[in-house]
């Protein structure tokens, strides 16, 4: 029932431009805060008749102060990667044929980029390097003593 | 599609479409007429030398994902991503000396489902054929998938149909030319796909001035160079691991050990991982910088198409368009035969009508060719998640095989209650880890787990094994 209400949802605010996710302008990711583990995210905006371009910048800060640009251009979507760990902050605007941009929305969509524990990592590269050497190990000693069955 | 322009016209993707699928299904004829019994049709006689040997090898192993995902490892995961996705070579490598082992000890073996069954009994077989199929069919529609993707990125021909006509035209000259049809288009695949490989990669590295893209990379993307990025070092082991299992449990690279020479099954996957290895480099690194050169990644699943039309312009993308299209044949056409195969074979054949002639078993491989892609199709048909999570979703499941089969064929004390929970835990265990940690650590996980139960078992077992027992005669 919530996964058909989100489906729903998503296409709505798809359909309908200036619906868009807490105000943010994003209609995906549709919460914000949003998580990622691996510094990734999927945003896509919605976009109305006569609009030449949008501009999408990042911060570090909520201010929104030293924004970087992310994309400007036609498309309705960008995928960003890269991010360290910490909070992101996006916003989106839009302009149209002859025109200026529109001011920034209130709202940015955050992003907290967390990390997947150091110690877990620890523990499962030496468990990958162990098993990675019982089978390099296991096959090259096998096929050593192996002898001709056929 | 989030992006407004293609570089190809839709007429000019169709004409490639029509030209090269006319050409493989023609091969598929030619060599078809060699398919004559059932050792033609599904092993090309058992006679298949060094070259032609390590050109399937190294073809089917060029698969689309390895086009499509590897750019999308490059900017999820900075370079060592690209590394990560090499380490599936190491897997044909370590495959060589398996697949002289195999030959000795079943000489007339068909599938690795033989293997299982005779080594470990039939509670074993099943777990594993449910496993075996479960991964072809996700690695099948991730394939075809990536086909209906890159069609449409590159030349706007709409999903369902560019994803239909390439597994149309797989399915066709499988049908009708049998594994001497998929070897011998490999040989030619395998060619166009290093030529394609290396123009496009010496042509990315004259369009990229390497200081620039880096000092940009730097400022928007800085964890792409941290050597530390948990996500890129836990995937080096798990996507290493992928790789073993992919190769070591499936009838695609079992079909092969058994349809090559014996003299040369050792040396033709070595030199299939050697042709294999910088591949993924060669096409990912361009991924790295795609920022910084102005290149707006729309959707995860375009990267690869998006950076060669960029960097490349329309000759570049005819050329990515054909190397897709040969290495999707070369992989598609491998999986549809061994996977038809390994159920002719082991549920058909071993299960429901253990009398049948080779002639009508050689029939009931075609059927089972239509139907296995047939149910591609209709999996692909919603495009339901991306390519990652679709092939990676797999993983736990062949992570969790590579221990009962490497334990199988060199420890006389590894046993069917070893094998048994080794596959199970590994797998549920994997499952587990790829909801609760994510997609890069489960097939890690399973590995292990897989590991520590397999030599558990392994280790209080009394009991040996009779290697004579695998040297079963098929019966005509």
């Amino acid at each position: 029932m919530l996964y058909s209400c989100r489906v729903l949802f998503l296409v709505f605010c798809s359909l309908v431009p200036f619906c868009d996710a807490a105000g943010t302008g994003f209609v995906e990711p549709v919460t914000s805060p949003a998580v990622s583990d691996d510094g990734t995210v999927q945003l896509v905006w919605g976009s109305s008749g006569g609009v030449v371009s949008h501009e999408v910048r990042r911060s570090d800060s909520a201010d929104f102060e030293d924004s970087t640009l992310v994309y400007e251009g036609k498309d309705t979507a960008t995928f960003v990667s890269g991010l360290p760990e910490g909070e992101h902050y996006f916003k989106v605007r839009s302009k149209s044929a002859g025109g200026v941009y529109e001011d920034w929305p209130k709202e940015s969509f955050v992003l907290k980029v967390e990390y997947i524990d150091g110690r877990l990592v620890a523990v499962l590269m030496t468990a990958g390097f162990i098993t990675f050497v019982a089978i390099v190990g296991t096959i090259f000693w096998g096929h050593r003593n192996a002898g001709d069955l056929a | 599609m989030f992006q407004n322009e293609t570089v190809l016209d839709p007429n000019v993707g169709w004409f490639l479409l029509a030209l090269f699928g006319v050409l493989w299904v023609s091969l598929g004829l030619y060599w078809g007429r060699k398919a004559k019994s059932l050792d033609g049709f599904m092993l090309a006689g058992r006679n298949v030398g060094l070259a032609l040997g390590s050109a399937t090898a190294m073809a089917t192993w060029v698969t689309s994902n390895t086009i499509m995902l590897v750019p999308q490892f490059g900017l999820k995961m900075g370079i060592w991503g690209l590394l990560a996705y090499s380490t599936a070579s190491f897997g044909l490598f370590l495959f060589a000396p398996m697949a002289k082992r195999i030959r000795s000890l079943i000489p007339k073996g068909y599938t690795s489902g033989d293997f299982v069954r005779l080594r470990y009994g039939k509670p074993a077989w099943v777990v594993f054929l449910l496993i075996s199929f479960f991964y072809s069919m996700a690695w099948l529609v991730s394939m075809a998938m990536a086909g209906g993707i890159v069609l449409e990125a590159l030349s706007g021909i709409p999903y369902p149909y560019g994803m239909s006509v390439v597994l149309l035209v797989c399915v066709v000259y499988t049908l009708v030319g049998g594994l001497y049809a998929v070897i011998g288009t490999d040989f030619i695949q395998s060619g166009i796909i290093l030529l394609g490989v290396v123009v496009v990669g010496i042509t990315a590295l004259m369009n990229i001035d390497l200081g620039v893209a880096y000092d940009k990379t730097v400022a928007t993307k800085p964890a792409l160079l941290n050597a530390l990025m948990p996500v890129a070092l836990l995937s080096l082991f798990n996507n290493m691991f992928f790789g073993f299992g992919e190769v070591f449990h499936n009838n695609v690279w079992w079909s092969r050990a058994f349809a090559m020479r014996k003299a040369v099954v050792s040396k033709a996957f070595r030199t299939a991982g050697f042709f294999w290895l910088p591949i993924p480099i060669a096409v990912g690194f361009s991924a790295l910088f795609a920022t910084s050169l102005g290149i707006n990644i729309t959707d995860i699943d375009m990267t690869g198409p998006l950076i060669a039309a960029k960097l490349l312009g329309s000759a570049g993308a005819v050329i990515l368009f054909v190397v897709i299209f040969c290495s999707l044949g070369s992989s598609i056409d491998s999986l549809l035969a061994a996977t038809s195969d390994l159920i002719a074979e082991d549920v058909f054949k071993k299960m429901i009508v253990p009398n049948i002639s080779d002639a009508s078993l050689r029939k009931a491989s075609t059927f089972i060719i239509v139907g296995l892609g047939v149910l591609t199709w209709l999996i692909c048909l919603p495009r339901v998640g991306n390519l990652m999570t679709v092939l990676f979703y797999a993983g736990p499941f062949v992570g969790s095989a590579i221990w009962p089969i490497i334990a199988g064929l060199y420890w006389s004390r590894a046993n069917q209650a070893g094998a048994v929970s080794a596959m199970v835990s590994g797998s549920a265990v994997g499952l587990y880890a790829y909801s609760a940690y994510g997609w890069y650590t489960a097939s890690l996980i399973a590995t292990v787990v897989s590991m520590i139960v397999m030599i558990g078992f392994t280790s209080i077992s009394q009991s040996t094994f009779d290697w004579r027992k695998l040297n079963e005669t098929h019966a005509d």
